[in-house]
């Protein structure tokens, strides 16, 4: 844990000074929610909320707001008690702790600097609070400083720095005490898409560096799935789907999760008989061998690239639209078109040199794999 | 009142001493007129009459005013005073200001309004209000003797103590309000972000809240101390006459003796004596805190 000096003249490229991370690792925690239950009146924030962070992980509470994901992090943080559970971080259980003696570093939504401190005394607050001393102070400060490229602003005030700086400046003071766990709360929220897009690989990065369990909250599913190593969906204080990005997007068990992560047709199926599944508003109906006979509100999760305009191996499935719109992106094209049955449906397919693009009213052939179909309940309709 | 020396802004334009465009200083115009009839024209005579003689131009006002004798003791004494009041104001008033910024909204306002009802209700009614609870026969006295505490009455009334108590009471609201105002504007995460970040609640409070709300209680020391310079009513009721103010003292000039000149010089005395306590006061709170006062981020 003890830093090593940093060559403050050596010159690096981009943003992030990789030399300037300290070769000790600080080794990340592991967290146990347990059926941590919170209720505002009448409203219940989070039911039951169980679920084990494992150390190093970057994990991504996503839901829209009111989801309960900021209640869940505030439980963690301490800022907020539970109801009922326990929250356990390396197996200590920390629910009667106040914040101050979790150990946690934490980025707020409005970074909350501090507007009466340098942000050099920003960064080194925790180590006072900490009593370190001076120097120890002093090298941390200035290493963290390095690592977030803002040596050359460590007398300035918060008042006199860009959104992305002071954003760079919450990041330094979160992590210059090197805790095993750091907290984001919609940490690039305030930022237009580009500096989001560029402070999310450092993010990343600095996080794989310093090997810190994070535990980051968002309502925006495109930051979950290119920062996460996992994502948690929640839904009206519910879990309602845990896994991988990738698990996410290629396997929802939900028709909410298929709705909400990337985009996705969902279309009415009917699934009433055993090996057969048909979706009416494509006119298609297929053999699914492992499919029973189920009940209720069942939807068919297609995701517009798996709609294809040349035959493929195993696309059995067959629909007729008729193009009502072509969006040019460049590398890509996106389409929306209706069925012979009236459904509006979204499909996209990678530009090549010599396509013609479809025009508005035109009819063609579109195919599908089966496997591609993902099925999912409604679970608000069907239960839970 | 100062020249916003601590005043609570939102820190972005403000602080970095943008000017206004020329085109909208015509709003100022209606302020300025009124401020140069009723202050700077007055003032001016005041001044011109401060150093008139029996014969042309003379110091001779100033030289009773400042030389040693009643007067000088006098401002002194309206001077130590007001800086005691002032000073007690903030202390008093301050855990009363945070108390009510710490409600959630909707609760502020009744607790304001039992703030601030005091102020409805004239000086003069307050001060006899006084009179009836700190006299001979008073309140306090009459239960300090029912629960056989003391023997006989105590002096209250005519004392120093009883002045304090008085001034304090009438300037409490003003003080509160001002301190108020200024600690809405700290942003309330980070309070929450100095506990995360290792603080206890007290070291929080000391780290973050205390020097964020430093600048409201400068304005509101600044604030009574200047209105307690020209208290009148309150010392002359309460008092005894070692309690005399600059003030009494200017009102027998004017209205009784008619010594205009002299009254005319106390009169520029305690102005630029309150200028000279405002403007030092103001100048320490800068070179302590290295900034001019302000009142947190949103």
């Amino acid at each position: 844990m003890i830093p090593t000096m940093v060559d403050v003249n050596k010159p690096s490229s981009g943003t992030l000074n990789r030399e300037a991370f300290s070769k000790a690792k600080a080794t990340g925690a592991t967290i146990e929610f347990q059926s941590v239950r919170k209720a505002y009146g009448s409203i219940t924030a989070l039911h039951d909320f169980s679920l084990t962070i494992h150390p190093g992980e970057f994990l991504t509470i996503l839901g829209s707001s009111g989801s309960g994901k900021t209640t869940a992090l505030n439980a963690l943080a301490g800022f907020s008690g539970a109801d009922s559970g326990d929250i356990l971080i390396d197996g200590k259980s920390v629910i009667d702790e106040p914040p101050e003696r979790r150990n946690l570093g934490m980025v707020f939504q409005n970074y909350s600097l501090f507007p009466h401190m340098t942000v050099f005394d920003n960064i080194a607050f925790p180590l006072r609070m900490r009593r370190a001393p001076r120097s120890e102070i002093n090298e941390r400060v200035e290493r963290v400083l390095e690592i977030v490229r803002l040596g050359a602003l460590a007398k300035r005030m918060p008042r006199d720095l860009s959104g992305g700086q002071q954003q760079r400046v919450a990041f330094a003071r979160a992590i210059v005490f090197e805790p095993p766990v750091l907290l984001m709360d919609e940490p690039l929220g305030a930022l237009d898409l580009k500096l989001r897009e560029a402070l999310q690989f450092e993010i990343k990065e600095i996080q794989h560096q310093l090997g810190c369990t994070v535990v980051y909250v968002t309502h925006d599913q495109r930051e979950a799935l290119a920062m996460s190593s996992r994502i948690v969906v929640l839904r009206d204080g519910r879990i309602e789907q845990v896994g991988t990005p990738s698990e996410m997007y290629d396997a929802p068990k939900s028709r909410f999760v298929a709705d909400f992560i990337g985009q996705t047709n969902l279309l009415a199926a009917d699934l009433s008989t055993a090996g057969s599944v048909s979706i009416s508003e494509l006119g298609a109906v297929y053999r699914d061998a492992d499919s029973q006979a189920r009940q209720g509100a069942w939807y068919a999760s297609v995701r517009p690239e798996k709609l294809q305009r040349r035959p493929a191996e195993g696309a059995d499935i067959a629909v007729g639209v008729t193009v009502q719109e072509a969006v040019f992106l460049g590398d890509v094209i996106e389409y929306s078109a209706r069925t012979a049955h009236g459904a509006l449906i979204h499909f996209r397919e990678q530009r090549r040199d010599r396509d013609r693009i479809p025009e508005r009213g035109e009819t063609i052939s579109l195919v599908l794999r089966p496997s591609d179909v993902v099925l999912v309940p409604d679970l608000a309709k069907t239960g839970r | 009142m100062s020249d916003g020396v601590a005043m609570p802004h939102d820190g972005k334009g403000a602080a970095r001493g943008r000017r206004a465009p020329l085109s909208s200083l015509w709003l100022l115009a209606p302020a300025a007129v009124l401020f140069l009839f009723v202050f700077i024209l007055p003032v001016g005579e005041v001044a011109l009459w401060s150093v008139q003689g029996e014969a042309g131009l003379s110091a001779e006002n100033y030289e009773a005013a400042l030389g040693a004798g009643p007067y000088r003791t006098i401002l002194f004494g309206t001077l130590q005073l007001s800086f005691g009041v002032a000073c007690a104001c903030i202390l008093v008033g301050y855990p009363a200001a945070y108390f009510l910024a710490s409600r959630p909204p909707r609760n502020r306002t009744l607790l304001l309004l039992l703030i601030l009802t005091p102020l409805w209700v004239s000086v003069l009614v307050r001060t006899f209000g006084w009179i009836v609870v700190l006299g001979r026969e008073g309140l306090v006295n009459s239960m300090l003797i029912g629960i056989g505490a003391v023997d006989g009455p105590l002096q209250m009334l005519y004392t120093r103590g009883a002045v304090y108590i008085a001034m304090v009471q009438v300037l409490l609201p003003v003080a509160i309000l001002v301190m108020f105002s200024t600690m809405t504007t700290i942003n309330r995460s980070l309070l929450m972000a100095s506990r995360i970040l290792g603080a206890s609640p007290w070291r929080g409070f000391v780290h973050i809240f205390l020097p964020l709300s430093a600048g409201g209680a400068v304005n509101a020391w600044m604030l009574t101390f200047v209105l307690a310079l020209g208290f009148f009513i309150t010392p002359a009721l309460v008092g005894g006459p070692k309690e005399t103010m600059i003030a009494n003292l200017i009102a027998t000039q004017i209205t009784l003796t008619l010594d205009w000149g002299l009254g005319s010089a106390l009169g520029v005395v305690l102005l630029i004596a309150g200028f000279a306590v405002v403007g030092a006061i103001a100048l320490l709170f800068r070179r302590v805190t290295g900034l001019s006062g302000h009142g947190g981020s949103r």
